[in-house]
């Protein structure tokens, strides 16, 4: 069986920032913080970059708004021109309510999508859970995991370096799927 | 947490500040003596006075917010706020040459030349705009505006003094009475009345909103543009950080968003229903160089700023916002002028000397006051508990 990784729990949110630090500036980069409810200041002591979901978000509306700014475009100058009270055929005031609407959806798809990409979902199951412990971190643990796939793992180094910022009930996991 | 004095406590010569008000004044009373009797002037001044007002009305709706929800963040600007409110005692005075001028720039008073008495709009609307009731409005707003500045200014600095932590209780709740409702109502009808009355026949059901966005916007303008040259000259140090200026930014970017949204929407439903008396008023400010002050509203207003102020790095950059928040305020002016001034240039943009001097009168006045007001008081609020947090507010990524 493949090594997932490995796990230390620590006591409370304070703690947990803590040892976030630690474990950034050791050097690592493949490692998460698991915690019951949000926490202030993690990201930061995490190391972690701000997301590029923004820009995501921000080309997609930029295509949603050309696209409904085109589409009226091209449904009233040629495929079906329509005399609407007088108005001449492109009338673009009228045009700006459905080109901010369809901003608004494609920018609703780009936030949507490209958080579950970002996110690696859907995905129905993770190796941390092969942990009995772990699953209270839902309901009062906090958990900080060094990945295997990091290139500073070593094992032995790892468990003594979590167990040295004062993480407790360490663990080695498994990941039982992949042999 | 020990503050060093030194950066809130806010020193200016005050003979600097007097000359300063003195030359307003003087520049403010000869443009009245010189224009005593010419309809330009009036509108003029109602245009200079109207912008610096709308600045005063956004001050006061920030700080009624801030005190309503019990705001953290906001603490450390709320003293800079409420020196601009205090102001409104002056502006209350130099309303004068408006009531002096009101035959000439309203022409629904029977006292107006060009009034018509066979107007049928005129008079269905007679109940609402005349002479008697306008004057009563005007007297309402200004005692209304009055109590809340005073009441708001003077309650924070006894607690400056005094450190009675239920006075912060008493600002919770009088920011949450019926008169910060009738704040909001007020906000709305003076713009109906100084404005939109202008000319009679349109009527806008939006317009009130238009006037409390473009404020508020105006008012986080000065705010922010204030806050950095304090900064500049070395106050609110370790004070004032970068992450109050991306949340005044946020602010700035969300009301330009705002304002663009009630100008569009007031624009479409004007222009798609196609009403003779509505879409005159459109009609004015679509012919001649009034055009390319339309379409440079469009993209002062909304495009430029929208774009600048979208992303993170420039909402965190003092430099950016300093550029951005002039720009908004030139804007701004020229979006009061747009209104305004069409009522008498039918044709083209007029820039005159009267414009020209009243507002450079008004920015003296209101520099000089506000400068003496602020060397006061200490430039935060010392003793209110929330002050600590405040310096130490973040921004989440």
């Amino acid at each position: 069986m493949k090594t997932y990784g490995i796990i230390a729990k620590f006591d409370d949110p304070s703690a947990l920032l803590h040892a976030a630090e630690e474990v950034r500036d050791a050097g690592f980069k493949n490692f998460d913080c698991h915690s019951p409810f949000p926490v202030h200041g993690l990201d930061d002591a995490m190391g972690l970059k701000r997301s590029r979901l923004g820009y995501v978000i921000g080309v997609c509306g930029l295509i949603g708004a050309l696209f409904g700014f085109g589409l009226q475009t091209w449904v009233h100058l040629s495929e079906y021109p329509m005399n609407i009270g007088g108005k001449p055929f492109f009338a673009y005031p009228a045009y700006v309510i459905i080109t901010f609407e369809l901003m608004v959806l494609f920018s609703a798809f780009g936030a949507v999508f490209g958080m579950m990409y970002f996110n690696k979902i859907p995905r129905l199951h993770h190796p941390l859970f092969y942990s009995e412990k772990f699953c209270s971190v839902t309901s009062d643990a906090f958990y900080v995991s060094i990945e295997s796939a990091d290139p500073k793992y070593d094992e032995r180094k790892v468990e003594d370096f979590l167990k040295n910022i004062g993480g407790k009930e360490i663990e080695v996991i498994k990941d039982e799927n992949e042999k | 947490m020990q503050l060093d004095s030194k950066t809130y406590t806010y020193s200016s010569k005050k003979s600097n500040n007097y000359i300063l008000i003195f030359l307003g004044l003087v520049l403010l009373i000869i443009n009245f003596v010189l224009g005593f009797s010419s309809k330009e002037f009036y509108f003029s001044y109602l245009t200079s006075y109207f912008f610096w007002l709308s600045i005063l009305l956004g001050g006061i709706f920030f700080t009624l917010v801030h005190h309503g929800f019990s705001a953290t963040w906001s603490t450390v600007i709320r003293r800079v706020m409420e020196n601009i409110i205090i102001l409104m005692p002056v502006f209350t005075l130099l309303f004068f040459p408006i009531v002096v001028g009101m035959d000439k720039l309203f022409i629904w008073m029977p006292s107006h030349e060009l009034f018509n008495a066979a107007d049928h709009l005129l008079q269905v609307k007679a109940p609402f705009l005349n002479k008697q009731f306008f004057i009563a409005r005007i007297v309402g707003y200004f005692t209304l505006w009055n109590v809340i500045a005073f009441y708001l200014y003077f309650t924070s600095t006894k607690h400056d003094s005094t450190g009675d932590h239920s006075l912060l209780k008493k600002m919770n709740l009088f920011s949450m009475s019926p008169l910060a409702v009738l704040f909001f109502i007020s906000l709305s009808f003076v713009g109906f009345d100084l404005l939109m009355s202008l000319d009679p026949h349109w009527y806008s059901t939006m317009f009130g909103v238009y006037i409390f966005a473009g404020s508020f916007l105006v008012f986080l303008a000065v705010l922010t543009f204030t806050l950095i040259r304090l900064q500049d000259q070395g106050y609110l140090n370790g004070i004032v950080s970068k992450e109050h200026y991306h949340d005044l930014g946020k602010y700035l970017f969300a009301f330009t968003v705002f304002y663009c949204y009630i100008a569009g929407a007031q624009f479409y439903f004007i222009w798609y229903s196609n009403i003779p008396e509505e879409t005159i008023w459109y009609l004015h400010r679509w012919v001649g160089t009034w055009k390319i002050a339309s379409v440079l509203l469009i993209f002062g207003k909304f495009v430029v700023p929208f774009f600048t102020l979208v992303f993170r790095a420039s909402k965190r950059n003092t430099k950016v916002l300093k550029v951005m928040t002039l720009w908004i305020i030139a804007i701004h002016y020229l979006d009061i002028h747009w209104i305004v001034m069409p009522t008498i240039y039918h044709h083209d943009v007029h820039l005159g000397a009267y414009d020209l001097f009243t507002m450079l009168g008004f920015t003296l006045v209101f520099v000089g006051m506000f400068k003496h007001i602020m060397s006061r008081n200490a430039l935060v609020p010392i003793n209110d508990p929330e002050l600590k947090h405040a310096i130490n507010h973040r921004n989440s990524n």
